[in-house]
């Protein structure tokens, strides 16, 4: 589903990313880990077309996201670390806008905003301004809109910030969910255990570089997914 | 600590004005910051030579008639109501909904301190705004009517302590904006309504300057009674400055004493403003089938939303569309001075159309919507490069809304002095036609101007609509191509063609202009909103 060929981003002289390659298969869960600046939100944002790159190849569903950027948009929703949504318009209103720009059909919009704002709690505060809305309903409604055009890749820079347990939990459940119909979710972490449970496959970034990336059983091994992390970055420290 | 937070309040009010603090590479250089100090300097400059001329007219027949106190009793009251006016807002937001309380209460710092620092960068730009009127009022009456010892005391006195007054108005009208601010879902209704109602007066009292201080001079007498009667402060404030000691004291009291209650309410309830949110009612959700629309128009209703929702924005990006719709009604209403000012043989019968054409045009340049457009998606700019939508497209809604909001306006007030006018047909379709193709190709040029100079890094979305060189370039460029045309036309091209000729080949130009911009927009136009990040 998604396929990340040597890719490499430079801000200036400093290389962000370089020459990481990865690919994450439909139905796969995976964690992008890292130390902060490591280079996990530039990956992630050249995934989406946010951010133009150098070096390097991106395919999303076998579609380059240099060449056909809008296909492959309109294939993946992205959640960013910070959900700095349009506090000009009403909760509703921006849900109504994503689903205009993604063309979902009228009835299709109405039971999916209907299923995720009951699931998320967030139902009686859709007509309040996103101005409003505290960091985690923001955060809900950051989720309840990637989710609703079903896409087919889901990537996420940090998700669980400012969620409640009860709607992590349900958001751990969603995601699982769209991974079992075929969808592949490809999302950076910093809480170890979180990614340990949930994710098949696990990539560890360091300094721009790709470290290690395998199934979760491949990486850890006998050992803990925290314990890997840690042993890898005492070794960039030595 | 007090120092400190003045500083601080100090430095952040001068970022906001000077665009300072932002990334070092984009910082204001020296040039710049010299640039901007002109600036100041040439607005300040606009003050005091109005209000000079104002008072030079005015002391002449107030110290003729023996009422030289009601001269500075006049020149108190416009400058304790203009720094009210510059204040106002500023109080609402530092003091009632300032960004920073929880960091502030959340530090060992007294609450006196916190709002003495708020308070003192108040008073100082009341200071500003009472000096722009006094220093003029007292140049004015110098000449004939020079102060004495005594009332240069008073002069500074009353500089020191006028500021208090409008200080102790502003915050309580700031208060009352917040509370009704906070208890309305559209903010910036109220925003809007009062500045669009500030500059209605604001123009009435400018356009009737000259019979406003006629009758003033004509009833000085009747005016120094109401004064007594009604204005008690500024009664004092004028006999203060003629030298009279007690009348400065009770001055001094009529200043000091509100301004202590208010401070010393605001002390006490600092903590309770800081913590209290009253909001406006929740609005309940009630599901309901909305319209499905396009992406095109989806992203329109989009750039038209946070138009709207931003009264900054509405007010500095479309106060020509205000200034179209006054100008249709204006040449219904004023429609006999029209007609005669065309009869009275001066020849202008000839340049009509042009000249309309001309000021619709300039008038249409004012919007600047497009010129800060890109830089209004700051933060948010993620998410409509992560949606399923070309750089074009994101670009052409922008565009859109720029033309749709002007260009009715200024075909209508183009019709609308047609139709006073009574042209014939070609000049009344040029007079449709010209502004609106102008202000197409000023969307573009705003456009293209904000995609080569962007900011989005701002904390406040007026350093987005008012700051920046994309909006200086784009307003500069729009009033310069109409300024240019005409100007070309009377040192050049006067005794080759006609007027109504030279509007139909600029007309052309421009249809020409506004097809190469698009293309250019279209490529690298989007091409470069896409590496913008």
């Amino acid at each position: 589903m998604l396929s990340i060929a040597h890719l490499t981003k430079s801000y200036g002289e400093k290389k962000a990313v370089d020459d990481l390659t990865l690919r994450i298969a439909p139905g796969e869960l995976c964690a992008f880990i890292g130390h902060n600046g490591a280079g996990k939100t530039t990956t992630l944002k050249a995934c989406c077309g946010i951010l133009p790159f150098e070096q390097g190849e991106i395919t999303i569903g076998g579609r380059s996201i240099k060449t056909d950027p809008i296909a492959c948009k309109q294939m993946m929703a992205y959640i960013p670390d910070n959900p700095d949504l349009y506090e000009f318009l009403s909760g509703i209103r921006y849900l109504n806008f994503i689903a205009d720009v993604y063309r979902v059909p009228q009835e299709t919009r109405r039971e999916r905003i209907r299923k995720y704002a009951d699931l998320f709690e967030l139902t009686d505060d859709l007509a309040q301004p996103i101005s409003a809305y505290s960091h985690g309903m923001k955060q809900k409604l950051a989720v309840i809109s990637a989710l609703l055009h079903d896409p087919k890749l889901l990537l996420m820079d940090e998700p669980f910030v400012g969620l409640d347990p009860i709607a992590s939990h349900q958001f751990k459940t969603v995601m699982r969910e769209l991974c079992d119909r075929g969808g592949a979710i490809f999302f950076s972490t910093h809480v170890l255990e979180v990614a340990e449970k949930l994710c098949d496959r696990v990539a560890i970034i360091k300094g721009g570089r790709l470290v290690v990336s395998g199934t979760m059983e491949e990486v850890r091994g006998d050992a803990s997914l925290e314990e890997v992390f840690l042993e890898l970055e005492e070794d960039r420290n030595v | 600590m007090f120092k400190t937070l003045l500083a601080i309040r100090l430095r952040a009010e001068f970022a906001r004005l000077t665009g300072a603090g932002r990334r070092r590479k984009q910082a204001r250089g020296v040039a710049g910051k010299a640039g901007f100090a002109a600036l100041m300097l040439y607005v300040a400059g606009c003050f005091v030579y109005l209000f000079y001329n104002v008072f030079h007219a005015l002391a002449v027949p107030l110290f003729g008639a023996g009422l030289g106190w009601l001269y500075d009793a006049l020149a108190g009251f416009l400058a304790a109501a203009l720094a009210v006016v510059s204040t106002v807002f500023s109080a609402q937001m530092q003091l009632y909904e300032a960004k920073d309380n929880d960091l502030l209460f959340s530090m060992p710092i007294s609450p006196s301190a916190i709002l003495g620092s708020r308070m003192a960068a108040l008073y100082g730009n009341c200071f500003v705004s009472t000096a722009l009127v006094l220093f003029p009022a007292g140049a004015a009456r110098w000449g004939g009517n020079p102060l004495t010892g005594a009332g240069i005391a008073a002069f500074v006195l009353g500089l020191l302590l006028l500021p208090l007054l409008s200080l102790t108005v502003a915050c309580l009208l700031g208060w009352l904006n917040a509370k009704i601010a906070s208890h309305m879902h559209r903010k910036s209704l109220v925003s809007i309504v009062l500045t669009l109602a500030f500059l209605a007066v604001y123009f009435l009292v400018f356009s009737r300057m000259q019979q406003y201080l006629q009758w003033i001079a004509e009833n000085a007498a009747t005016i120094a009674v109401r004064v007594r009667r009604s204005l008690y402060p500024f009664y004092q404030f004028g006999l203060a400055m003629q030298g009279d000691a007690e009348a400065l004291g009770l001055f001094a009291l009529c200043a000091a004493a509100p301004f202590a209650v208010v401070y010393r309410l605001l002390a006490a309830s600092l903590l309770h403003i800081a913590s209290a949110k009253p909001g406006a009612a929740k609005i309940r959700y009630r599901e309901k089938a909305g319209r499905v629309l396009s992406p095109d128009r989806a992203l329109l209703r989009r750039e038209s939303a946070r138009f709207f929702a931003s009264s900054a924005y509405f007010l500095n990006g479309g106060l020509g569309t205000i200034f179209l719709l006054a100008a249709a009604v204006i040449f219904q209403v004023r429609r006999t001075m029209l007609l005669r000012l065309t009869s009275a043989g001066l020849g202008l019968r000839a340049f009509l159309p042009a000249l309309l054409c001309l000021a619709i045009s300039l008038a249409a340049g004012m919007n600047t919507i497009t010129a800060s457009s890109v830089s209004m998606e700051g933060k948010t700019l993620w998410l409509v490069k992560s949606l399923p939508v070309s750089g074009w497209q994101v670009l052409r809604s922008k565009l859109r809304l720029h033309v749709l909001f002007t260009a009715p306006a200024a075909a209508l007030a183009g019709l609308s002095a047609a139709l006073t006018l009574r042209l014939p047909l070609g000049e009344t379709l040029l007079l449709a036609v010209f502004p609106a193709v102008y202000t197409v190709l000023t969307a573009e040029i705003g456009l293209l101007f904000n995609l080569r100079f962007p900011r989005l890094d701002w904390i406040n979305e007026t350093a987005a609509v008012k700051q920046g060189a994309s909006l200086l370039l784009t307003l500069l460029v729009d009033a310069g191509i109409p300024m240019a045309a005409a100007g070309l036309y009377a040192l050049v091209l006067k005794d080759a063609m006609s007027a109504a000729a030279w509007t139909a080949v600029c007309l052309a130009l421009m249809a020409a202009a506004v097809l190469a911009l698009r293309r250019s927009l279209r490529g690298r136009g989007a091409a470069r909103f896409a590496e913008i990040c």
